[in-house]
């Protein structure tokens, strides 16, 4: 009886195909071939899942500055990297190298939503993004420039928890009521309270302290149903890279996200009842709390602007596009004086042909 | 000394008894007053018995009137007083309105129906009528508001000859453009909503352009049907009540001002102003 032993592709994670003809292994998805050897070092893969707290008793005082060089498997090339990139492309050959440290073991991801939003795609909704922004310089968005997008996989920390809270509010109702002569209102004061919990899954945050937290915020939402289990083949073709934000100092911005979703959801679950609210004391605490390392999929692309940087962002799952634009200030000039030429003849008219 | 005294006393009895007579108001044309020098109407445009128009502008404004009439074949008068006088029965007309359009049918015109305007200025009252009539009546009809207003501003702020010239003026922008200019303060006041909607559009075209933001919370996250509110309690403070008296309908009593009509049966137009 024997046993089928497949192995998996060293920079992508997809199933290899034995070349008799070359003596090596082959991968269809990414193109690469390995030795022997080479797929039976790289095939001592961990299969741990990612937890947080393993990988903070495990791993303690990574060291994620300066560059690192791997070496290519496919032609031999020494690339140089910096520490947070998770897999990225040889300059020589083209292939898709999978820094191996950084997706596995204590660090290796608990999931991945693959890119769904293919290059044509993607061109379509850069170029929508353009239409209709009156004051965008022209050819802001060239072709050239567009396809110098890339594909990114980026860490992501998703925090589930039991959001449980107490609030207070000072409230007012009004009645009102005349007789012959006078109109009289009434303002009731009270102090309500209100106590409750609500669940939530996650809640994502960004774990790279190169991207923008704003950027990565207005790309939200993901569809969490798709997310995958992780496999370094969805990594052929993009760049990714590891967290080098800690779940543990990520957790103030969801635990800010949560506890304002609560009290907000509190205050409109009474609000109906009172003519005015104000929040007087809030306790909102989060327990239960879990986190998952998880990579989703963005396009990232840095334009140049009159000597300014403006980076954009598409949710490589959705699609949707962030990101501030430059604004031609000639162009906004004209459509000022135009604007207010045509509104200040039009009133003119008005006031003198109607009034 | 006294055969002198007697003719004396006799010729102010009669110029006593007689001095109704030529005074204006009556119903027909010879029945009002053509004396007193410059109160004569053939050929003049202005009688300025009240005294508010300096000798240039009276000047001027007789030139540009008598212009104005012969350009666009109409009758045009301005007519200032210190109070309405009596017609030619001695009855007091009960209006501005009847008077001015009086004046204009039997003194002006001679009884003839005339295309015109007439502007009558009562500063006893404080009050004044512009009439219309002809082609002018429908000339002015629809918008005599602006320039009753416009008239009735400078009157009230004491500016007489320019109420006069700005009579004069609009008057003969209505006949060559069909249309009033706008004023300095309407083309400021336009310029100035049409810089707020510039400005404001192009704001909101700017806005357009930016749309990172940090994300405030975390509701798309939220596990559906995960909200338990547990208690809402409720603790009564205090209340306190505040009255305000109703508002009681005025009525506004209308017409009254300006009067009835003239009584040659000619049609006019106009309106009048209170400053």
């Amino acid at each position: 009886m024997s046993e089928l032993v497949s192995f998996k592709c060293p920079s992508c994670g997809s199933p290899l195909i034995y070349s008799a003809e070359k003596g090596r292994f082959q991968c269809e998805y990414c193109n690469s071939d390995f030795s022997f050897e080479q797929v039976k070092n790289a095939d001592v893969n961990a299969d741990t899942e990612f937890d947080w707290g393993d990988y903070k008793e495990n791993v303690s005082q990574e060291s994620l500055e300066g560059t690192v060089s791997y070496l290519c498997h496919s032609c031999g090339a020494e690339v140089i990297t910096d520490a947070v990139t998770a897999a990225s492309f040889c300059p020589y050959c083209g292939n898709t190298i999978v820094m191996e440290q950084n997706l596995s073991g204590f660090i290796k991801p608990n999931g991945i939503i693959p890119f769904r939003i293919d290059k044509k795609r993607l061109m379509e909704i850069v170029k929508n993004y353009g239409k209709g922004k009156k004051l965008l310089p022209r050819n802001f968005f060239t072709r050239q420039k567009i396809e110098k997008i890339q594909g990114l996989y980026l860490p992501f920390w998703l925090y589930d928890c039991h959001a449980d809270g107490t609030m207070g509010f000072d409230a007012t109702r009004i009645r009102t009521w005349s007789d012959s002569h006078y109109n009289y209102t009434e303002t009731s004061h009270y102090y309500v309270t209100c106590d409750g919990s609500m669940d939530f899954a996650h809640v994502p945050v960004d774990g790279s302290l190169r991207m923008d937290d704003a950027l990565m915020d207005s790309i939200e939402p993901y569809d969490f149903s798709d997310l995958q289990e992780f496999a370094k083949g969805y990594l052929s073709g993009f760049v990714a890279e590891r967290f080098d934000e800690d779940a543990d100092s990520c957790l103030d911005r969801a635990s800010g996200r949560v506890k304002s979703s609560v009290a907000g959801t509190f205050r409109e679950s009474i609000s109906s009842s009172y003519a005015s609210l104000t929040t007087s004391r809030s306790n909102i605490t989060l327990q239960d709390t879990s986190v998952s390392y998880v990579l989703l999929p963005v396009y990232l692309i840095t334009l140049q602007y009159g000597g300014q940087n403006y980076t954009f962002a598409v949710n490589g799952q959705t699609g949707k596009i962030v990101g501030d634009l430059p604004m031609d200030k000639k162009r906004a000039a004209g459509y000022f004086l135009g604007i207010s030429a045509t509104a200040a003849a039009a009133i003119l008219a008005l006031l003198t042909f109607v009034f | 000394m006294n055969k002198f005294l007697k003719r004396i006393a006799l010729l102010t009895a009669l110029l006593l008894l007689i001095l109704p007579l030529l005074s204006f108001g009556p119903a027909k044309a010879s029945d009002f007053s053509r004396g007193n020098g410059g109160e004569e109407s053939e050929g003049q445009h202005i009688v300025d018995r009240a005294g508010l128009f300096s000798f240039n502008a009276k000047r001027d404004l007789e030139e540009e009137m008598a212009r104005l009439e012969e350009k666009y074949n109409i009758r045009l008068f301005i007519l200032t007083v210190y109070e309405l006088e009596d017609d030619a029965l001695g009855r007091p007309y009960t209006g501005i309105r009847a008077f001015t359009e009086d004046y204009y049918d039997y003194v002006v015109c001679g009884g003839v129906e005339t295309s015109g305007l007439i502007l009558c200025v009562n500063m006893g009252a404080r009050e004044m009528w512009l009439s219309t009539t002809g082609e002018e009546l429908e000339r002015f009809r629809r918008d005599e508001n602006f320039l009753l207003d416009e008239i009735a501003e400078r009157l009230g702020d004491g500016k007489y000859d320019a109420a006069a010239k700005r009579f004069v003026k609009l008057v003969e922008q209505k006949h060559k453009w069909g249309f009033y200019l706008p004023g300095a303060d309407k083309i400021i006041l336009s310029l100035g909503v049409g810089v707020l909607i510039g400005a404001l559009s192009t704001f909101i075209m700017a806005a357009g352009l930016k749309n990172i933001r940090q994300a405030g919370g975390a509701k798309t996250y939220v596990v559906s049907g995960s909200f338990n509110l547990r208690h809402v309690g409720e603790l009564f403070l205090y209340s306190h009540v505040t009255k305000s008296e109703k508002a009681q309908s005025s009525s506004r009593s209308g017409g009254g001002f300006g009067g009835g009509g003239g009584s040659s049966g000619f049609s006019h137009g106009g309106g009048g102003r209170r400053f």
